[in-house]
């Protein structure tokens, strides 16, 4: 063989082996990367999900657009928003995968004025927000404070899939019908929440400290209204006040 | 060319084998980084600041040490804070305006424990209307929820005012023309008040304070240090009209 030809083709082959060498390492690195704790001093990032080690979803942190759908029952419901509202935040997951609580925020100018909410919240076992701390706010009406609410004991499976069933009819009086019988149904076997005790600010401008029943009907209320006048109120299960402490008598 | 064909079949088998070898791992590599573009997998990451982005590039949040904790932004102009910059997040509504957080922070410095831990929600184009907080000074501690009032007005106005004398050398004429803004800011009604309370206080007691639209506590339930519950109605000049107490 020509001598430089043979030259050319070791030299050639030395190349290739090299070349080859650096792409395993490249490779073989970058699924390593993936693998091991990794470094970063600022990433961004549109959504990041902290899973368990077999893939169970725990945490969701996103953007609006990639915010997760509610998770119960190992089902995906699309019930979230639907009024133009574009919250972002974290979603939590139970060990079940089942969504159990979140911390979301919204707000932006609408055409009347503005429109802005933040909560956090952690769900009763299989069903909705048990305690919440929140702010909400449209056009000028504020309420901001703790809540803690009694749910049903009945999973809201069913809620959902009810839910999900009258949202798939088509518009009209047959729908209509449907959703109020959906409500009474609700009421009569004792599905509807309550709230037990409420502590912050309210739209009539009072600051206030509401315990109520398991009907969720306000038992004992501390008020200081708009105008700094301080009350304590008894009320009965009707809504009467029975009787009332203030700075006066 | 002769001299090639004439080759040893061995080593055409053996370049073969590159070729072969080589496509493999450079579609190997190449599979890598397309699911480090896509949605890469990390048991572990360690970072100084996330951020969570909408589609658009806005922020929707931030997640950092104090280092590289942001500054304030308002309808796109950034302000300093109050207090220092701390580890934590800070929340950002749709319009990329911050609209909430989450920070945390505690050392002793010659002696002296300082710790605070605060999560807060803002008004809308306002500063905290509810939270979270714990603050503590050399074992004087304080924890609780509180509420406050905000004015319709934009943050931005005080946040205006206040801003050229966050950037003058610390010193007493600094304090001095802090205080005096601040001052004119309340008459003006563009500071807000702390409407609720529940929690405990540095005087050790357990309370639930409401107060008036003026910050003015009017009714404030207490069990303090000692024990001692009682219930106060408070007057707009904080006089005490009215106890109620376990004995009449």
């Amino acid at each position: 063989m020509d001598e430089q030809l043979r030259r050319e083709i070791t030299r050639l082959r030395r190349t290739t082996a090299i070349a080859m060498t650096l792409l395993v390492i490249v490779a073989v690195s970058a699924f390593v990367q993936a693998r091991a704790r990794t470094t970063f001093d600022e990433i961004d990032v549109q959504r990041i999900n902290v899973r368990e080690a077999n893939g169970t979803l725990r945490l969701t942190i996103s953007n609006h657009a990639r915010l997760p759908e509610a998770v119960v029952g190992g089902k995906t419901y699309p019930l979230r928003g639907g009024s133009g509202v574009q919250s972002a935040g974290l979603i939590f997951f139970n060990d079940e995968g089942n969504e159990d609580g979140g911390l979301v925020w919204t707000g932006q100018r609408t055409a009347t004025g503005n429109r802005a909410a933040a909560n956090l919240t952690f769900d009763q076992y299989d069903q909705d927000e048990t305690v919440s701390l929140g702010y909400g706010e449209e056009n000028r009406r504020r309420q901001a404070g703790l809540s803690i609410i009694d749910r049903p004991d009945e999973p809201i499976q069913i809620f959902a899939e009810s839910l999900m069933a009258i949202r798939a009819m088509p518009d009209g009086p047959a729908k209509e019908a449907r959703m109020k019988r959906f409500r009474e149904g609700l009421e009569a076997r004792g599905a509807m929440p309550a709230d037990r005790l409420y502590v912050g600010k309210l739209p009539d401008r009072s600051s206030a400290v509401t315990l109520s029943d398991p009907k969720g009907r306000p038992r004992l209320r501390l008020t200081v209204d708009s105008l700094g006048a301080a009350r304590i109120e008894f009320l009965d299960d009707a809504g009467h006040v029975t009787r009332t402490f203030t700075g006066a008598n | 060319m002769p001299a090639v064909t004439s080759n040893p079949p061995t080593r055409s088998a053996a370049s073969r084998a590159y070729v072969i070898a080589a496509t493999l791992f450079g579609i190997l590599g190449l599979a890598a980084f397309a699911r480090a573009v896509q949605k890469p997998r990390f048991d572990e990451i360690d970072v100084e600041r996330i951020n969570i982005i909408a589609p658009d590039g806005k922020p929707r949040l931030v997640i950092s040490n104090a280092e590289r904790a942001p500054d304030v932004i308002i309808n796109g102009k950034t302000y300093h804070r109050s207090g220092s910059n701390e580890a934590g997040m800070i929340f950002y509504n749709e319009e990329g305006s911050e609209n909430g957080g989450m920070g945390f922070s505690g050392h002793t410095r010659d002696g002296h424990v300082s710790a605070n831990a605060g999560f807060m929600f803002d008004q809308y184009g306002q500063d905290q209307t509810v939270g979270l907080t714990y603050d503590e000074q050399d074992g004087r501690r304080s924890a609780g929820l509180r509420v406050w009032d905000r004015p319709n007005q934009s943050v931005t106005v005080l946040a205006d005012m206040v801003e050229p004398i966050k950037q003058m050398p610390n010193g007493p004429e600094k304090t001095r023309r802090m205080t005096a803004v601040r001052d004119s800011a309340m008459k003006l009604g563009l500071g807000g008040a702390q409407r609720v309370f529940v929690g405990k206080q540095s005087d050790r007691t357990a309370t639930v304070v409401l107060a008036d639209a003026q910050s003015r506590p009017r009714l404030r339930l207490v069990v303090d240090s000692v024990g001692a519950a009682r219930i106060e109605f408070l007057d707009d000049a904080g006089k005490v009209l009215r106890t109620l107490s376990a004995t009449p």
